[in-house]
């Protein structure tokens, strides 16, 4: 079975749709803007690459909004973006589509209101729907519910790299017995101040309150990274399911590995990141000549950047286009390896390497597209993605004339 | 008992807060819950809200009221329930 991307849906710092994410990725555009909601009430973190002006209402029917947290709204009108560009008639078979979105730390937001009603005014004043709104699995659910979709459904939540895992496990669905799923991560951290709160133990968030260096990956000056929000999604189906139906094929999703480097912020030395990464490779049969550009983790930690250029080293000895867009708009948790996904999807599509924002030079002797997008000739990608606590995920991607 | 009581209108506005749906009187005077796409959580918190209007406490019966006219009779007493002033 070759597993194919016919859909694809963001919601990202660009605001909602894949053109205006692609169009700011190719600037090269920073989308970090100050968040003084949180600020002002003493927090360190002083950035956020937040989705802007988005009013759930004009994209969602308010049945759906009053019961659901940002993140799942995020999720719905990406998986609404990615159902439409896919053209699959959902009516005509409800079971023949499932949906698999991957979520970081719940609805933070609407939990927070809640339970601040639970514990300031009591039990009678919290909202029945905070019952379903703060779960994990709220956006499947709900993009499911919404859209009749009666297919495989679940959820992964493996941080950063949710959205890599759920495309390796939605090759299992495919064989199954559903043959379409819709696949992606979402995330909204900076609604809250509860919902930043639960990330600043982790030590990894930037302090910084300049956009163009708060967040600056491979760089001297690396100091954590900037939270973001946002959602990718990709509706994914046979290759023979999509050549019968007369699909667009976007991308052809080649081979996935994932492993667990250790408990700790991120894996420990890069090995298990190493590892993933030429499983993925394995899997798609490609070798490092048939790589043509790395979407990379690019935390903004000097360790965890050492870390992975060392693998990319050992991956690439004659070297590889390097690029890390989210420089330019931050890390959306479950929804920051979703929008790399989508990031390299475009990219293929195009055959543009987007540029790293906030990165003047390449560093390292990294092969790091900075400053300006440049076009070359892409058949594959890597995207790479690890997860705070030891999660590595490798995804190859290919262009589907080049399979 | 009086200020016990609630109006379709202010049904109509619950239905908006609390379940997200846009109705009008009319609507909300002659379909079911269902029939206006009210779940069964869009109900409890219609009710919970009445509740902290009314100083009622309601129960299960109100919970269970198949439409917003059922729900009104009941909170106004035209049908008996398990009220009791808060």
């Amino acid at each position: 079975m070759t597993m194919v991307i016919t859909g694809l849906g963001t919601v990202s710092p660009a605001g909602t749709g894949t053109d205006a994410y692609w169009a700011a990725l190719v600037e090269g555009r920073t989308l970090l803007t100050p968040i003084p909601d949180v600020g002002a009430r003493g927090y360190p973190v002083r950035l956020g690459g937040r989705v802007p002006g988005f009013d759930p209402y004009e994209h969602i029917e308010g049945r759906y909004v009053v019961r659901t947290d940002a993140f799942s709204w995020f999720a719905m009108v990406a998986s609404d973006e990615a159902l439409r560009d896919s053209g699959v008639d959902v009516a005509a078979d409800p079971y023949a589509t499932g949906v698999l979105i991957c979520s970081g730390s719940g609805g933070n937001e609407f939990g927070q209101r809640e339970l601040a009603a639970l514990w300031g005014r009591g039990p009678e004043f919290v909202g029945p729907y905070q019952s379903i709104a703060w779960f994990y699995a709220a956006s499947t659910g709900q993009v499911s519910i919404s859209n009749g979709l009666k297919g495989m459904c679940g959820v992964l939540t493996t941080d950063e790299p949710g959205m890599l895992d759920a495309l390796g496990q939605s090759r299992q669905a495919l064989r199954r017995g559903t043959p379409a799923m819709l696949v992606g991560g979402s995330d909204a951290a900076l609604g809250s101040p509860f919902a930043l709160a639960t990330q600043l133990g982790s030590g990894v968030l930037s302090e910084g309150g300049d956009p163009g260096t708060a967040y600056a990956p491979f760089t001297e000056g690396a100091c954590g990274f900037v939270p973001a929000e946002g959602a990718a999604v990709a509706l994914v189906e046979d290759a023979a399911t999509a050549r019968a139906r007369r699909a667009r094929v976007r991308a052809v999703v080649a081979g996935h590995a994932s492993t667990f480097g250790g408990v700790g912020a991120f894996d420990p030395g890069g090995e298990g990141l190493l590892r993933a990464a030429e499983e993925a490779m394995r899997r798609a049969g490609v070798g490092p000549e048939g790589v043509d550009v790395v979407f990379a983790d690019a935390v903004g930690l000097p360790k965890a950047d050492a870390d992975e250029v060392a693998a990319l080293r050992r991956l690439f000895p004659d070297g590889v286009a390097v690029t890390a867009p989210k420089a330019g708009f931050g890390r959306a948790y479950a929804g920051a390896g979703a929008l790399d996904v989508a990031a390299a999807v475009l990219s293929l599509e195009h055959q543009v390497v987007p540029p790293t924002p906030h990165v003047p030079d390449a560093p390292l002797g990294l092969d790091l597209v900075t400053r300006v997008a440049r076009p070359a000739r892409l058949r594959s990608a890597l995207v790479l993605s690890r997860g705070v606590g030891g999660g590595n995920s490798a995804l190859v991607l290919q262009h589907p004339d080049h399979v | 008992m009086a200020e016990s009581r609630i109006t379709i209108e202010e049904q109509v506005e619950l239905i908006s807060a609390c379940a997200g749906i846009r109705t009008d009187v009319e609507t909300a005077s002659s379909q079911t819950f269902d029939e206006l796409g009210v779940d069964s959580l869009g109900v409890l918190g219609i009710v919970a809200e009445i509740e902290r209007r009314t100083g009622l406490k309601l129960g299960a019966d109100a919970e269970q009221a198949p439409s917003p006219a059922a729900l009104m009779a009941l909170v106004n007493g035209d049908v008996p329930a398990h009220m009791e002033g808060a």
